[in-house]
């Protein structure tokens, strides 16, 4: 128990769908969500082959926790080949749908080919079907897609995962979104299930959920919430998600802005949790509605906002939609649609994370694409000609809410915008303005100021990533250069088996790897020991190290651009720094077990079981 | 001595709502003294910058402060959205 032991396979270009056994010798090494995913997309797909052709598969996967009362077991993963990065893509989400996958008795969905025409997958427990979705909802928002769907089939208990117009129009970084305004937000999943024709996936889910020894379950999963109550960070996290953190990376210098030109932003005060409790004067109302959490989560971090109705992108006749409440910024959202592109308009900020999730954009990445592009036009390497006349100038906001505009439909200059940072500079002649690694956008973190945190996105699978590895407090507090490899080393491991048993990052910040061993051992068949989940989680690294080499990446893409090796940050605590990545590297791959060149030793990988 | 203590984010029962402080300290005092003067030491998620620089846990006893630091203080969350 804790995996309901089959998932369902969906052949889209034929049109079926069939249950299988989920082959739990796979699920003893790899436990489920992002690890038992990759080994059956590692198993089952030529790694050469291009993310946005039929070859690619794509795959929705919970963990044995998903749908149990662990706290903040709602948690599923997409896991594909990435559109954005041409790497292993593993995209984790939280809201309901993966609870209601789980209840519908599901561990795993495997999307194969293509479909002739737009369809959605409409699952109720055991009963799955590919609707006709031409006509239906197909060319909808996500906003307008999850209420059709429901109306259609008359359940507002359906959970619904679904693609926007960006996910249609193959936006390189186009996501999964689900519950109206939760995302598998990274590496352009959503532009895959968009190359499929695959517009939804809908489940209703009343089988329920099992686990292995129900009593233990129960004493670990209490153990583990009572932490949770217990904590100060737990408090912080409701009262103001992740968005306080914008004033941590300000202070303490860290904080990319313009594009990486910077490290501190100026405007920081109209962006943070005060700025977004502020009441306003021409409504009476703030920014901030309510907070909200997912299945299963005790903690709420999730913000509810309201715009300003006055504001220019929000105000008018057609723009209704917009002033009504929907997923307001987080740190990653306030970065991104802020300092990065120099903005200091919490509402245009708003507007575009409202745009993100009403046609399904990642944030991180959008933002980060239009920072490229604003130095692309201050540079002069675009003009008005590309943009349509509109200025891209760092700090303007009527930019950033036109950009997301045009980028949710992949019209006018959203088809560049479209492309991500480093498919759009090499277009116009600028590489090396792209702040990416591995094709994927920069998250908001410099990593000149956290040393640790450049190691780990040099290093990270599926490209920049702030989540793979956990250098925060080592680099927040000053922490040497010389122990930041097997910081990022031992992290990644072990965030790679908690990412694979279906809870949520952020009572890591509160519990140790012990609780959630006690989960899962109580949950799951077989003895399950934190020695047992670090190993687990080194080997689901080298699997997806693996399939990267075998993809045609090398130790060549571990890297970061020239600006972060090169060029020193102007202020805050890392002054006069750039990142070590060579010094910091060949460390690295000493302790992971790789050779010079990168690539894990046969040694490493029988040690693992992966040869 | 008089340092400044700044919050980053956090409140502190010590600051009654405010975000910053003065701080009254012995002439010879280290960042551990003011660390547990606000009662923020036992706090292990607690970080601590003075001046800017961020100063890692075990050197607060050797961090000596002179009058008119700035201390500030912050417990960053890692990771998520």
């Amino acid at each position: 128990m804790g995996w309901q032991g089959r998932l369902l396979r969906v052949d889209l270009t034929v049109g079926t769908c069939a249950e299988e056994a989920l082959n739990m010798e796979w699920a003893q090494s790899y436990l489920g969500s992002r690890g038992l995913a990759t080994k059956y997309l590692v198993e089952e797909m030529d790694p050469k082959a291009d993310p946005l052709s039929p070859d690619n598969k794509l795959i929705f996967a919970t963990g044995p926790l998903t749908g149990t009362t662990a706290p903040t077991g709602g948690r599923y993963t997409v896991v594909t080949k990435g559109a954005l990065t041409n790497a292993i893509a593993c995209s984790n989400s939280g809201g309901y749908f993966g609870g209601e996958l789980k209840l519908a008795g599901w561990d795993m969905v495997i999307c194969e080919g293509r479909s002739p025409h737009p369809v959605y997958l409409y699952i109720k427990d055991d009963r799955a079907e590919l609707v006709n979705a031409e006509g239906f909802v197909w060319g909808k928002s996500v906003w307008d897609t999850e209420p059709a769907i429901k109306a259609r089939h008359q359940d507002g208990a359906i959970k619904i995962a679904s693609i926007g117009r960006a996910g249609e129009t193959l936006c390189r970084y186009a996501c999964v979104m689900n519950d109206l305004d939760r995302a598998a937000g990274r590496s352009g999943v959503g532009a895959v299930m968009g190359s499929k024709n695959l517009k939804a996936i809908a489940v209703r889910g009343t089988r329920g959920v099992t686990v292995d020894d129900d009593a233990a379950f129960a004493r670990a999963t209490g153990e583990a919430n009572a932490a949770l109550l217990a904590s100060q960070t737990r408090a912080d996290l409701a009262r103001t998600g992740t968005l306080s953190m914008i004033d941590v990376t300000q202070a303490f210098g860290s904080l990319p802005t313009r594009n990486n030109q910077d490290v501190q932003f100026e405007g920081t005060g109209n962006l943070g949790p005060d700025a977004m409790t502020k009441v306003r004067r021409s409504d009476g109302a703030a920014n901030l509605v309510a907070n909200r959490a997912c299945f299963a989560c005790t903690i709420g971090c999730q913000r509810a906002s309201k715009m300003d109705p006055t504001h220019f992108a929000a105000r008018g006749e057609g723009r209704e939609r917009y002033r009504k409440v929907s997923g307001g910024l987080e740190y990653e959202s306030a970065y991104s649609l802020g300092p990065m592109v120099g903005v200091d308009d919490i509402e245009a900020a708003t507007f575009a994370n409202f745009v993100c999730n009403e046609d399904g954009m990642d944030p991180i990445s959008f933002g980060a694409t239009v920072a490229a592009a604003m130095e692309l036009y201050e540079e002069g390497a675009i003009g008005d000609a590309e943009t349509g006349g509109v200025a891209y100038t760092f700090g303007s906001a009527e930019a950033l809410c036109h950009a997301a505009e045009q980028a949710g439909t992949g019209t006018g200059f959203g088809e560049d915008l479209g492309l991500g940072a480093r498919r759009l500079c090499e277009k116009y002649g600028r590489p090396e303005l792209a702040m990416v690694a591995k094709g994927q956008e920069f998250p908001g973190y410099d990593g000149r100021s956290m040393q640790g945190m450049g190691l780990a996105y040099a290093t990270s699978n599926r490209g920049a990533c702030h989540l793979r590895a956990d250098p925060y407090e080592d680099d927040f507090s000053g922490g040497k250069l010389e122990g930041k490899a097997r910081i990022v080393k031992d992290t990644q491991d072990s965030n790679a088996a908690i990412d694979s048993v279906g809870i949520c990052a952020f009572p890591m910040m509160i519990w140790g790897l012990d609780e959630v061993a006690s989960m899962v051992d109580a949950a799951c068949a077989g003895t399950w020991t934190v020695d047992r989940l670090n190993e687990t989680g080194e080997r689901i690294w080298n699997m997806e190290r693996q399939f990267n080499l075998d993809a045609g990446l090398t130790a060549a893409d571990d890297t970061l651009p020239q600006r972060i090796l090169k060029e020193a940050v102007k202020s805050g605590s890392g002054k006069g720094k750039v990142c070590e990545l060579d010094t910091m590297l060949p460390q690295y791959y000493d302790l992971r077990g790789w050779t010079a060149d990168g690539r894990p030793t046969a040694e490493t990988m029988q040690r693992l079981g992966l040869s | 001595m008089k340092v400044r203590v700044e919050l980053v984010a956090i409140e502190l029962p010590a600051f009654g709502g405010a975000k910053s402080r003065d701080l009254d300290l012995a002439a010879d005092a280290n960042l551990q003294d003011a660390m547990s003067q606000l009662g923020a030491d036992g706090d292990p998620a607690m970080l601590a910058m003075l001046n800017g620089e961020a100063v890692p846990r075990d050197r607060w006893t050797e961090t000596a402060l002179s009058a008119g630091d700035t201390i500030s203080l912050f417990r960053p969350f890692k990771g998520g959205c």
